[in-house]
């Protein structure tokens, strides 16, 4: 403890008082040792620096110096509420968390055999359950062996294990499917938050997840998140993620998960922004037969800095893998994405695929895009390919022989290339919110959304 | 309507086109066959207003103004219709939104109104019935998971709907079935009439035996090396090309 306290990092300031507030007479004893482990880990590495070759195109050095203390949870719970109606999900099953903690009076929990709710209820009234599996972040982040320079979301997955006391907790029992999709709706009002949320589905178990993060208001906010997902055998999760914040917020996240025998993760992320986002997606292969798709779009407007790093690791026989990853840039916006696949020895029959496709709308934008590949057995099927560059030539002449003025035939190709992630999705609210967010952002974009949404009436 | 006269080309450094005459009247059916490679792509190409495709020399007037120094959509507003060989798939947007922008920057160009979502879906319901075009066609994305067929078809539906003054086919033919070839020339057919010209660009003369011609030419190496009336076609089918590349 002394020790701990006595080391110094330039941080201290504002993270004092999180580490004020995490002390729990109440917890069991394993629970405050991972706790004390990720503060220990989180001090060693500090914030990361550009030095990490993870980190090299995203600085979040300007962290340290914000002040990010936990955020206040007496919130205004009406516009919360608003929120939720606005999005459309007044009717939906939904765990709703506004500043990283769950409020039953916004949520409305299905009943199932197993859990949803809470992830500080399901600690409090199930921790053996909990104890099982959060020894998964360990193994996700090096917590045991700590590598400085192979550093991922490592630091900050470390300081939400010291921190977090809540998230949203979705535990389904073996052969329980979700009828209906679940919405966890993450809403950020000011300040610091750190949720953590569980995801574990037992075997031939099927959910479709949508999860919202959101900023609400102009206060800046700093949002660190986890969540760790275990799929048991043939189980089958879809998730799609939706981000997006003021230009004043930072949000830094760790999507885990472990793969078994013949289950499927599918997973869509939606980044729309923040000013400064880190998505580290991590997707284990853990068994044979299993697989994963993921698609991924990211739009850096304005000033914004998106980062979206996946790791799939092929870890066993005849799994699959997928990846679209798709980004436009404009005015000053950064985006990065590196997607690294890696095959183990005997991972024999791997069939992977990633594509990364950026457009840049602006001579000051800027895309890094950084495809890794790492084959350690012989007989596998790996393709990867990454492009950043202008509209393409041949659909640009074929819209223009229609009539379509240059700029307008732009618009359309810019709308369709972003639009290609967004139909992905199995959700007309998703649908829906990211074309809204398309039409504001895209050049033309709100002429291209407002006719489309005239044909669509006119039926 | 079309006279091209003394038409160079060039692809980059490429010169494709070599001297290329050639007058279409209004309501003339005019074949350009030939081997791959003689260029008759580059002519669909450079008639349309491909980017990169240059006219090093010669001449080509459309309406009795100069078509060059035109773009393309300047040259689709016009009149001029290019139904692609290999129609581009643009996921996102679906096939009746980009054809009802298409049908109002052209009517905007003439000075027409512009069509409301309904006025459009009438029109597109008509001509899409003519050409036995599968409903949903139209609220899928541009050509995404179309077969062969049913993107040549898309293809004639837009002509269908825009009523061009000048259709040029690109190897309208290349990769269809005979059934699926006969509802394509069915529907070209219906489009033809005394102020509407067509110039027909095919590897094979089967086409020729529903779209009917009424002149027939010969491209090749960049140039039009015979012409003649739709019996050329058969006489070329019976003999090949041989002698005329060989001249």
């Amino acid at each position: 403890m002394n020790a701990v306290a006595e080391n110094t990092v330039p941080h201290q300031g504002w993270l004092e008082a999180w580490r004020e507030r995490v002390v729990h007479p109440e917890a069991p004893a394993w629970l405050t040792e991972l706790r004390e482990l990720g503060w220990s880990r989180f001090e060693m590495f500090g914030f990361p620096s550009q030095r990490a070759e993870h980190w090299k195109y995203t600085r979040v050095s300007a962290l340290e110096s914000s002040v990010f203390a936990p955020a206040d949870l007496s919130i205004d719970i009406a516009a919360a509420q608003a929120k939720v109606e606005q999005l459309g999900l007044a009717a939906e099953d939904r765990i709703v968390l506004v500043n990283g903690v769950v409020r039953d009076e916004l949520s409305q929990l299905p009943s199932v055999n197993g859990y949803i709710g809470s992830f500080a209820d399901l600690l409090r009234n199930d921790p053996d359950r909990v104890r099982a599996f959060l020894g998964a972040i360990k193994r996700n982040h090096h917590i045991e062996k700590p590598d400085r320079n192979n550093l991922r979301g490592e630091p900050f997955a470390a300081l939400n294990s010291a921190c977090a006391i809540d998230g949203a907790a979705v535990v389904l029992d073996n052969n329980v499917a979700l009828e209906k999709p679940l919405h966890v709706v993450h809403l950020y009002t000011s300040a610091g938050s750190m949720p953590r949320n569980l995801f574990l589905l037992g075997q031939c178990a099927e959910a479709k997840v949508v999860e919202w993060q959101l900023s609400l208001g102009d206060d800046a906010v700093f949002a660190n998140a986890i969540t760790e997902i275990g799929l048991g055998e043939n189980a089958q999760l879809k998730h799609e993620r939706v981000q997006n914040f003021n230009n004043q917020s930072w949000f830094i996240e760790s999507v885990c998960t472990d793969i078994h025998k013949h289950a499927r993760y599918f997973g869509n992320e939606y980044a729309l922004g923040s000013k400064l986002a880190r998505v580290d997606t991590l997707v284990d292969l853990k068994a044979p037969g299993s697989e994963t798709h993921l698609n991924g779009m990211y739009l850096p407007f304005g000033t914004q800095h998106i980062d979206c790093h996946t790791r799939i690791r092929h870890q066993a026989a005849d799994c699959i893998s997928r990846q679209l990853y798709k980004g436009v840039a404009d005015k000053r916006g950064r985006g990065v994405f590196n997607g690294r696949v890696e095959v183990a020895r005997d991972a024999q029959r791997t069939d992977s695929e990633m594509q990364n496709r950026n457009i840049l709308l602006s001579k000051f934008a800027e895309i890094d895009a950084k495809p890794e590949l790492e084959i350690y057995a012989d007989d596998v099927s790996c393709a990867h390919g990454s492009t950043i560059g202008q509209l393409d030539q041949t659909a640009m002449f074929y819209l223009r022989s229609r009539g379509l003025a240059k700029e307008q035939a732009e618009a359309i190709l810019t709308w369709a290339f972003a639009a290609e992630v967004v139909e992905t999705t199995d959700h007309d609210v998703v649908r829906s919110y990211l074309l809204d967010a398309l039409a504001e952002r895209l050049p033309g974009g709100d002429k291209i959304r407002s006719l489309d949404s005239d044909l669509e009436a006119g039926e | 309507m079309l006279k091209i006269e003394n038409l160079h080309a060039s692809v980059g450094d490429k010169a494709i086109l070599k001297g290329i005459n050639l007058e279409v009247k209004p309501g003339e059916v005019h074949a350009i066959m030939g081997p791959n490679g003689s260029g008759k792509s580059t002519l669909s190409y450079v008639l349309a207003g491909r980017d990169g495709y240059e006219v090093t020399d010669g001449s080509v007037t459309y309406n009795g103004e100069d078509l060059i120094e035109k773009d393309a959509d300047e040259r689709a507003c016009d009149g001029i219709y290019l139904a692609f060989q290999y129609p581009v798939e643009i996921p996102g947007v679906s096939n009746s939104y980009f054809l009802r922008a298409a049908v109002n920057a052209q009517r905007k160009h003439r000075g027409e109104d512009e069509l409301d979502a309904m006025g459009f879906l009438k029109l597109a319901r008509e001509k899409a019935k003519l050409l036995e075009l599968p409903d949903n066609l139209m609220h899928r994305p541009v050509n995404v998971g179309f077969s062969g067929g049913e993107k040549k078809r898309n293809e004639i539906f837009h002509m269908a709907v825009l009523e061009p003054q000048l259709c040029l086919l690109d190897e309208t033919d290349s990769g269809l079935d005979i059934d699926a070839l006969k509802t394509v020339a069915n529907g070209v057919n219906s489009l033809r009439s005394p102020d509407r010209a067509m110039i027909v660009v095919t590897h094979y003369q089967r086409l020729l035996d529903y779209i009917v011609p009424d002149q027939v030419h010969v491209l090749s190496g960049g140039k039009i090396v015979k012409s003649g009336d739709k019996d050329l076609a058969k006489q070329l089918e019976a003999e090949g090309y041989g002698d005329l590349v060989a001249a």
